[in-house]
């Protein structure tokens, strides 16, 4: 009986190893709603990792694979607001605060609370937001919107623009992960 | 005085049609530009993992043309990238394609895409790309 026990407490250990989950073609969607009028870009590129066994998270994006339906906007955009060509990257670091809560690793659909650093402009900052997980047959789908104020990164809006674009800034993040397999 | 005003109206009037043009500008089709720089899968993936920034510095934003191997094609909700394989190892080349309604080379193909660089996360990534 003993052995059976240690045997099986050994074969769970093993199978409760690290699981990492990713995606390569996560959506990053940033909306600006204002009286002037309204902007929208989408990237379809955006990787994200995240940790199974302890909810890390992590988001990268190139900023230069925003789409933009007009191209001068998208010009701009690159060149004159988010100085691309410096900071081609925006990112995210994080965790989900309430792992307690979660098992990323049984079906169902899960809130969960993420914190961590978000980096756009090349400015650093720590945000907390709720996101929803739901695990289906291995995978996991993330949905998250989150609000950015563009002065908290030092994005500066000329005043000749500023009843175009908006302040804060509203952000939806999608992912379907699969299981990063390391074979 | 007066025989100025006709002129000047015309000259403001399509003044305002250019700038209304230009800033509705949409993105012109991949198909029709000129690629900046042509090379092959390997090759560009080499420069990135040499020396990010410089590759950056050279290759983002423009017109790039790759020759390579189809080592996947990823069907998304909205978008389907073709992988060339990076031939160096963990990195490959993504290449969101421009339109989807195209008829799609197949694994292990060898095909030549042109698309825009866009940067450099866990592989290159380019956008609004064509199968030449």
């Amino acid at each position: 009986m003993r052995i059976t026990l240690l045997f099986l407490f050994i074969m769970l250990s093993l199978g409760v190893g690290a699981q990492k989950y990713f995606t390569k073609a996560g959506l990053i969607s940033f909306h600006s709603h204002s009286s002037m009028e309204d902007i929208e870009a989408t990237s379809h590129t955006a990787t994200s990792v995240i940790d199974a066994s302890n909810g890390a998270i992590q988001w990268a994006v190139l900023i230069k694979s925003f789409e933009f339906e007009k191209a001068l906007m998208q010009e701009h955009f690159n060149e004159n607001y988010m100085e691309s060509s410096k900071f081609p990257k925006a990112k995210f670091s994080g965790t989900i605060a309430n792992m307690n809560e979660i098992n990323l690793r049984v079906d169902g659909t899960y809130k969960a609370n993420v914190e961590g650093e978000l980096e756009i402009h090349g400015v650093k900052k720590r945000i907390s937001s709720p996101a929803t997980f739901t695990v289906k047959g291995g995978k996991i789908e993330a949905n998250s919107k989150i609000k950015v104020l563009l002065a908290d990164y030092g994005i500066d809006i000329p005043s000749v623009v500023k009843d175009n674009i908006a302040k804060e800034i509203e952000i939806t993040i999608k992912a379907n992960y699969e299981v990063l397999d390391k074979s | 005085m007066k025989k100025l005003i006709i002129p000047i109206v015309l000259l403001v009037a399509a003044g305002a049609l250019i700038g209304y043009k230009m800033y509705n500008k949409e993105h012109a089709d991949t198909a029709s530009l000129d690629a900046k720089y042509k090379l092959k899968a390997g090759e560009l993936i080499s420069e990135y993992e040499e020396d990010e920034a410089a590759a950056d510095a050279k290759y983002l934003d423009k017109v790039v043309s790759i020759a390579g191997v189809v080592k996947s094609v990823e069907k998304g909700e909205n978008h389907t990238a073709i992988v060339l394989d990076g031939e160096n190892g963990m990195s490959n080349i993504i290449c969101q394609l421009e339109k989807t309604d195209i008829s799609l080379p197949k694994e292990g193909e060898k095909v030549t895409v042109k698309g825009i660089c866009t940067g450099y996360l866990m592989d290159v990534v380019l956008v609004r790309s064509v199968v030449e």
